[in-house]
């Protein structure tokens, strides 16, 4: 039913060739995720993904992270709560190349956090195969470590699920020490 | 519409020798870059550094380790004018695979740490750590050799990851 016979204003029309005119191109989904990311504004003492159930779409998982702590001590990890881990890695300290390792009750994947202003320390963490129930865990890294090139390897003798990733700073082991504000601590899924 | 995590942001292909390449207006919107790269170069031993926002001072500082096969080697030197992709063994017949990773190159409050692996099939293993003073964002990479150029058909991908 025609309710107006009143001139129209509307005088412009444009035609668009694509349904997506004025919106953002279509990006077909990946395969590597951004699960969570903390970026700190203030001073905590540890770190914790809760990464249950994340099995049923990734199937392993990265963790990218640049820190800075007081006191400077060493980043430790830990899988599900665990408290028995083996390390093993490799450095070279600008006049030789060296290995260490050792057990402890975190996987160590940053040998030492250094105190210079704005330096901060950064650690690439793979952990394949991280829901299977049919391994134990095994984790390898890349870190710079108070300005040291480190490639590492960890291992959590348990072949149960990872449900829980948590970070601390210590010394000899797992600690309680204040990771800063700026700290960046992200988790990536993989789909395989 | 969801935000791709891994983004491939430029791709540079060299079809003839190059004294150097430039990734340039670099996006601000991610959180890490992963230079991906299959290099060579003309001049036999010589190796391939990077500056940073055209940054040619003495900022960058590095530390580096190498296998070849039958020694290892570590390096390092700080107030130096560029950061190293690959430092030691240099450029044979066979190609470079490099993987050099920019953490946080958007934050404004760190110093920029770019840690890389080397691999040379015939030569050798390396892994290395750079530090370049600065807090600025970091929006041009400059990729060159000390000595001779990069060798065509060599490759050169930036990828950005949000956080």
């Amino acid at each position: 039913m025609i309710n107006s016979m009143a001139r129209s204003l509307i005088t412009a029309k444009k035609y668009y060739r694509s349904m997506l005119a004025g919106n953002e191109a279509y990006q077909l989904p990946g395969s590597f995720d951004l699960i969570s990311s903390s970026i700190l504004t203030g001073t905590q003492t540890s770190i914790t993904f809760d990464t249950t159930g994340l099995g049923s779409t990734y199937k392993h998982l990265q963790l990218r992270i640049a820190i800075k702590a007081s006191p400077a001590d060493r980043l430790y990890m830990r899988i599900n709560g665990g408290t028995s881990y083996y390390n093993h890695f490799m450095y070279g300290n600008g006049s030789s190349v060296g290995s260490e390792g050792f057990s402890a009750d975190g996987m160590r994947v940053i040998n030492s956090l250094n105190t210079t202003t704005n330096h901060f320390d950064v650690v690439v963490i793979d952990i394949l195969d991280a829901f299977l129930t049919t391994k134990n865990k095994t984790v390898k890294y890349f870190a710079s470590s108070n300005g040291i090139p480190i490639v590492g390897s960890g291992l959590y003798n348990s072949t149960s699920e990872t449900v829980e990733l948590k970070f601390g700073v210590g010394n000899t082991g797992f600690g309680t020490g204040n990771i800063l504000a700026g700290s960046r601590f992200s988790l990536y899924g993989i789909k395989g | 519409m969801a935000t791709n995590t891994y983004t491939p942001l430029a791709n540079i292909t060299l079809g003839s020798n190059t004294a150097s390449v430039t990734f340039s207006s670099i996006n601000q919107g991610y959180r890490d870059l992963i230079l991906v790269s299959n290099f060579n170069g003309t001049a036999s031993g010589d190796v391939a550094g990077f500056q940073l926002n055209g940054d040619t001072s003495s900022n960058y500082s590095f530390t580096a380790m190498r296998g070849n096969g039958s020694t290892t080697y570590s390096g390092g030197s700080t107030g130096i004018t560029n950061g190293w992709i690959s430092q030691y063994g240099g450029f044979t017949s066979v190609f470079e695979s490099n993987t050099t990773q920019f953490i946080d190159y958007s934050a404004t409050d760190k110093h920029k740490i770019a840690i890389y692996r080397s691999n040379i099939a015939d030569s050798k293993a390396e892994a290395g750590t750079n530090r370049w003073a600065s807090t600025a964002a970091i929006t041009s990479i400059r990729l060159f050799t000390t000595s001779g150029s990069l060798s065509a058909g060599s490759t050169f991908t930036l990828y950005g990851v949000i956080a």
